[in-house]
């Protein structure tokens, strides 16, 4: 054992680890936020957009969002110079990486649940 | 009770655990249309839990008690991956779906201008029921609903002070009543007969006892009812009757309640004119008789604390009897 | 063999005479009354989960008088007034000042020992925080005693919890009570975030760290994220409540729902905030009564991150039947589901590992409470897939269905592995390990009456019956299933009582119990005092005691790092946050009476104010500012030391500034909560305006002042930072003294000042009123946001003025400056942002 800094960027390291459910949130943040504004701005007047469009802003952020996930798990090490992650050996490496990959997967499940779900419904409808 | 499924189970369930078939108010006993899609989504989602649960706690006595080489099978990254994130993946792409296909059968035709629409204001703690018939003529009452059967019926809800929900479990899920908001619900009743709704968001002091009584009708019965709940409210033909009349407008009863064909027009409390006609009073709190009437007036904060008539004391024993059958007999 | 070299660890024995005595009189507990100066860990985390287990039996007791009232229909036992403050209190109780404050002293008291720290990195942070805490949460519950305690349900919704619906001081017991522990918990976050990071011990890299200390790490980020929405939410309503700004009066352009959205955005990762810790420590308890090392490791910090940020992603699912459109339920629907995932991960991680076990998984006390939190977690966790499914949640959405469901996680989720939690680490706080035999009494009649009490209520929600109501009518056909249910409860109650006879019985608080009972293998099992391990071990595994066959040993004798107290004081290694590479060693303050007694201050401004002693109150938040100043003015001591030798040829500095710095982190974590409390304002501003465009600028209300006074205001912002810049450049030399570096400070913060004087001037000359609308409000909410954090750093600024007069600031000795300047900037960054949005928002939609 050394005194010393770790090998790469902190902040690096948490961005890499947390790609999947960063995409994730952001995913919910762009999704439920225009189509609830859209309908809003139905009720009060503000605007008047399509309803249709909502779905297919709802479908395309989901399709973007899964793409940047599917990319990062297809290519992990890339994203790894990216973010100028690294450690100090290969076990703690790999299980950052392991770690990304596996919560990037959880991360495209939640986003596409939630996008498939615009598929099934009206955007603005109470439905009740 | 329909005959389905796994409805025999719910019945049974709730015979063996609850003395007598009390189901006025249960989400188990559907006569609505959306109650009755969630009722059968309720039995598979009970179904399926039961299931899992079973399993799990089968692979987990193994885990514990199992012989070496079963144990050995269970210990290792295959197990965590295979039950504890493949299987709820698959499952629950499955279970999400159906969900949100019985969320998409809500709403439906009741939209339509021209037909019948309720409105129903949440007050403290009581409900202003509003009728908008298809001539667009008015009728209010309160603390209960009639309904027409066997087609839909739209709903519009909201609040005039704190937020309350609109739920009676028979019909249909609940919706929440919002200040500034005007929520829709569609009520589709199967078959004629009485359930019994409650406020489902607490709303403050008697929150508990602020219920209503649904009635659903047969179309003419219905039609029939509507029509004399839009007169105005009966003459008193007795003496108790009439000397009651003016006893409740002597004593300004009429500043906060309406009766139609009187002097007395307030809005603040509920409308009274045909009062003698419900299945209850304050809000379900008490059954509608000449005595609850004479109870409620005397002894209300009491029955029914905090609530915002104040108790009127001031009458003699005949004077209240006087007022009460005068309320009674408002059918 | 105690004198045999080993050549290979990092200092040699014997070690030179005195150097424990010296260690040990370093870490020595003050004696009598000063025992309330105390600020060490195992001290005040003693006092801090006693305390927390305090409200569980308080908050307890209000329970069994509920489910006696609910026994059978139309009771009278309790009263309408009295059962509704009495759940408000439960609720409240349970949530904020047991649950939250529970797993944050097991934080205090285990996080150090499991990382083999000497004690957290702030510890007069955590006394402050604890000692608020305990004054402030005692003065909340016992309003329920004289009639004052807020009856508008935990969750508090306006209008009902507005001054129109709720007279009276009731409810402001509840916001400012409540919202000043949310403060003593986001500080009790910041020292475990950085502890987490910051003071592991060498080579425990992030692949190494327990399990426990994972999840400590994400519940204290996420409460960091959490916790802010509910402090606006609550500082909004206080002020709707006191001075009449709309944010949540539909009838001026607010909305309910605002609050609805803020409250569950802290209140569903609440739930999560709650149920991690726990998993971690089930996640600790389990190997070692497996005697074999976790199944899934990796799985399971998996499972630990994603639950953290999934949970964020639910709040809306309180509000499935708030008759917002149904595609927005279904995406939280669908967050809903995804939550479920992580939670069956760690289930079966703990049933693998137990399948694991070398011969038989042992049954102990701890091993009952872990099976029976399996038992019932895993029933809560399949109600909660029922739950989120939005049409069911129609039927059950606030029926008993619900309170079973929460109850069987929170219970299940918290309860049981917290009482797994006593009987397994009770050897860190007393003398004597409570009783084997009475602990499996203790655990069947909880396991029994839990599941008596609260398997029944998912009928009787089906059945129809609401929560939060106090009577119920006869002839609904509730009155058999509410029966069981009480006689369940009682049987919990009954449970409990024995344990806490047993713990009257053999707790002993204090050192010299057995060591290592269980034969764990984490550190916080190696041989330890006050001042944690002697020696500082090399951590090369997960289970280092399982794989250094000496380590016991070796780490008593002090063959490790820092076997002593080489600068006289208490200190700690700090090491780097991924590889744990050790950086530097932090010189910790010891005990003082300045952390207790600006807690009391503290406690006593929110106290008063509630009651409105504004006077009083005023005075008492100058003494605990004061408190706090004192407090602090000797923590940044400058490089005096030089640099001390840690053993291993490792020779590290005693002082550290920049972003190595722990402070610094401490900054930046503080940054972050900061950054989510103005998100949560800029969400809140917008939502509002979607509800009710009618009321913004210009049409509902006065034009916005013209573009000279935003640009006005910013180019003070821009001004004053550049005079902090030029301040940072010019800190001058040790022993040297420059006037510029005050003035410039002086200067850069009459900057801020008048940048809010420019904003409030240019608002209260168009005549807008705060009173007025929604609109109004939110833009007077702006600058009451930025006016707090111009009220920081004016005394911020004044400290450091004053620093620099008394010679303790110069270009080595300078975190102080640099928590102001970074303070500074954000400031300065934030009310930039602030000025686009209050300016530029209603001038781009118009």
């Amino acid at each position: 054992m050394k005194a010393g800094n770790d090998a790469g960027p902190v902040a690096g390291a948490i961005l890499y680890l947390l790609i999947g459910p960063i995409v994730w949130a952001a995913h919910l943040l762009l999704v439920y936020g225009p189509q609830s504004a859209l309908c809003a701005f139905r009720i009060t007047g503000t605007a008047a957009v399509d309803p249709w469009l909502i779905s297919v802003l709802v479908a395309g952020v989901t399709v973007i969002a899964m793409a940047a996930v599917g990319l990062t798990l297809w290519r992990p090490r890339r994203m790894a110079r990216l973010f100028r992650f690294n450690a100090a050996s290969d076990g703690d490496r790999s299980f950052v990486i392991s770690v990304m990959r596996i919560l990037g997967v959880l991360s495209l499940f939640g986003i596409a649940w939630a996008g498939a779900t615009t598929l099934l419904l009206d955007p603005c409808a109470q439905l009740r | 009770m329909r005959r389905g499924s796994p409805q025999w189970l719910a019945a049974g369930t709730a015979l063996v655990l609850v003395s007598g078939c009390a189901g006025v108010q249960s989400a188990l006993d559907p006569t609505g249309a959306e109650a009755a899609r969630i009722n059968t989504l309720s039995w598979v989602l009970i179904l399926f839990c039961t299931a899992v649960f079973i399993v799990t706690a089968i692979i987990a006595a193994v885990a514990l008690f199992g012989s070496e080489r079963w144990r050995r099978r269970l210990a290792g990254d295959r197990l965590v991956v295979g039950a504890g994130l493949i299987f709820p993946a698959v499952t629950l792409t499955f279970l999400l779906a159906y969900g949100i296909i019985v969320l998409g059968m809500g709403g439906g035709s009741a939209g339509a201008s021209g037909s019948l629409r309720i409105s129903v204001v949440g007050e403290r703690w009581w409900w202003r029921v509003i009728y908008h018939d298809e001539n667009g003529h008015r009728v209010e009452n309160a603390n209960e609903l009639r309904l027409p059967v066997g087609r839909p019926v739209r709903i519009d809800l909201t609040s005039a002070d704190v937020i309350h929900s609109f739920w009676v479990p028979k019909l249909a899920g609940k919706l929440d009543m919002i200040p500034g908001r005007v929520n829709t619900l569609t009520l589709n009743v199967h078959q004629p007969g009485v359930s019994r709704g409650q406020c489902a968001e607490y709303c403050g002091g008697p929150h508990a006892l602020m219920s209503f009584f649904v009635i659903a009708m047969p179309e003419e019965d219905f039609s029939a009812w509507l029509a004399n709940e839009a007169k105005q409210a009966k003459e008193p033909m007795g003496n108790p009757e009439t000397r009651g009349r003016e006893l409740f407008l002597a004593s300004g009863c009429g500043a906060c309640h309406t009766v139609r064909g009187t002097t007395a027009n307030g809005t603040i409390g509920p409308d009274l004119t045909h009062v003698g006609s419900r299945h209850s009073l304050a809000a379900a709190t008490l059954p509608n008789n000449a005595d609850a009437f004479a109870r409620w007036i005397r002894d209300g904060q009491h029955i029914k604390p905090e609530n915002l008539m104040p108790a009127y004391r001031i009458f003699t024993d005949e004077e209240l009897a006087s007022l009460s059958s005068y309320l009674a007999h408002l059918r | 063999m105690e004198n045999e070299r080993r050549l290979d660890l990092p200092n040699q024995t014997p070690r030179p005479e005195g150097e424990l005595e010296e260690l040990e009189r370093v870490w020595a507990t003050p004696r009598g009354w000063r025992i309330v100066t105390t600020v060490n860990n195992t001290e005040i985390g003693l006092l801090y989960i006693g305390i927390a287990f305090l409200f569980f039996l308080m908050a307890g007791v209000l329970a069994l008088l509920m489910r006696t009232q609910l026994a059978t229909s139309d009771n009278d036992f309790i009263g309408q007034e009295l059962y509704n403050q009495m759940f408000t209190v439960h609720g409240t109780t349970m949530m904020f000042l047991f649950a939250v404050p529970a797993v944050e002293a097991l934080g205090v008291m285990l996080l150090p020992q499991m990382l083999a720290a000497r004690d957290l990195p702030f510890p007069r942070l955590s006394a402050f925080a604890i000692w608020a805490y305990v004054i402030g949460g005692l003065v909340f519950f016992s309003t329920i005693l004289y009639d004052l305690a807020p009856a508008g349900g935990w969750f508090m919704y306006p209008p009902l919890t507005l001054k129109e619906y709720s007279p009276g001081d009731n409810a402001d017991f509840w916001l400012l009570g409540i919202g000043f522990i949310e403060i003593s918990a986001i500080a009790g976050a910041v020292e475990i975030v950085v502890g987490a990071l910051r003071t592991r011990p060498p080579g425990m890299t992030l692949a190494k760290m327990p399990i426990f200390a994972w999840s400590m790490l994400i519940f204290a980020s996420m409460i960091m994220f959490a916790f802010p929405a509910v402090i606006l939410a609550t500082m909004m309503l206080e002020i709707e409540r006191s001075f009449g700004w709309p944010f949540f009066t539909a009838a001026k352009g607010g909305d309910s729902l605002l609050w609805q959205h803020l409250f569950w955005f802290f209140g569903h990762p609440e739930v999560y905030i709650i149920f991690l810790p726990a998993a971690g420590l089930v996640s600790m308890m389990v190997p070692t009564m497996a005697r074999t090392p976790l199944v899934g490791y990796r799985l399971i910090v998996i499972a630990l991150i994603a639950t953290g940020f999934f949970s964020f992603g639910l709040w809306v699912h309180h509000m499935f039947t708030t008759g917002i459109p149904a595609l927005s339920l279904a995406f939280f629907s669908a967050a809903s589901m995804a939550v479920a995932i992580p939670s069956g991960i760690q289930v079966f991680s703990w049933i693998a590992t137990i399948a694991a076990s070398r011969e038989k998984f042992r049954i102990t006390t701890p091993s009952l409470f872990i099976l029976g939190f399996l038992f019932i977690f895993t029933i809560g966790g399949l109600t909660g897939v029922m739950v989120a499914m939005v049409p069911f949640d129609f039927q059950v959405h606030d029926t008993y269905f619900v309170v079973a469901h929460f109850h069987y996680v929170l219970v299940g989720g918290m309860v049981f592995p917290l009482f797994a939690t006593f009987y397994y680490w009770m050897p860190m706080a007393s003398r004597n390990m409570l009783s084997e035999r009475l602990g499996r009494w203790v655990f069947w009649l909880m396991f029994a009456g839990f599941n008596i009490a609260f398997f029944p209520m998912h009928l009787t929600g089906l059945l129809g019956m609401p929560r939060r109501v106090w009577t119920y009518p006869g002839e609904l056909g509730w009155d058999t299933l509410n029966m069981i249910s009480t006689i369940g409860s009682y049987i919990l109650g009954a449970g409990v009582l024995l344990f806490v006879i047993d713990l009257i019985r053999r707790f002993r608080p204090g050192r010299g119990g057995p060591e290592n009972p269980w034969q764990a293998g984490t550190l916080e099992w190696l041989p330890n005092d006050v001042y944690s391990t002697r020696s500082i071990p090399l951590v090369t595994s997960r289970e280092p005691i399982w794989d250094q066959p000496n380590l016991a040993d070796d780490v008593r004798e002090g063959r490790y790092y820092l076997p002593n107290a080489p600068t006289g004081g208490r200190e700690t290694i700090v090491t780097s946050p991924i590889d744990a590479k050790p950086q530097y060693v932090i010189r910790m303050p010891g005990s003082a009476w300045s952390p207790f007694l600006a807690a009391i201050f503290t406690a006593a401004f929110f106290l008063l104010l509630t009651v409105k002693f504004v006077t009083i109150a005023l005075v008492c938040g100058v003494l605990a500012i004061a408190f706090c100043l004192v407090w602090t003015w000797p923590l940044d001591h400058g490089p005096s030391r030089g640099p001390v030798d840690i053993g291993g040829g490792i020779s590290l500095p005693t002082y550290m500034s920049g972003p190595t710095s722990h402070s610094w982190w401490a900054m930046v974590v503080l940054m972050f909560v900061a950054g989510s409390l103005y998100l949560s304002y800029v969400f809140s501003y917008l939502f509002l305006w979607t509800v009710s465009p009618e009321v913004w600028s210009p049409t509902g209300s006065p034009a916005l002042p013209g573009l000279p006074w935003p640009a006005a205001s910013a180019l003070l912002l821009l001004a004053g930072s550049a005079l902090i810049f030029l301040a940072d450049r010019l800190l001058p030399q040790p022993g040297k003294g420059r006037v510029a570096v005050p003035v410039a400070i002086f200067l850069a913060v009459a900057c801020l000042v008048g940048s809010l004087g420019v904003e409030l001037a240019g608002h209260l000359r168009t005549g807008l009123a705060p009173t007025a609308n929604s609109y109004g409000a939110m833009v007077y909410m702006a600058a009451a946001l930025f006016g707090q954090m111009v009220f920081t750093l004016v005394i911020f600024g004044g400290y450091t003025i004053a620093r620099y007069v008394a010679g303790k600031l110069d270009r080595e000795r300078r975190v102080t400056f640099d928590n102001m300047r970074l303070l500074y900037y954000y400031t300065a960054a934030q009310s930039l942002f602030g000025l686009m949005l209050i300016h530029g928002f209603p001038r781009l939609v118009n």
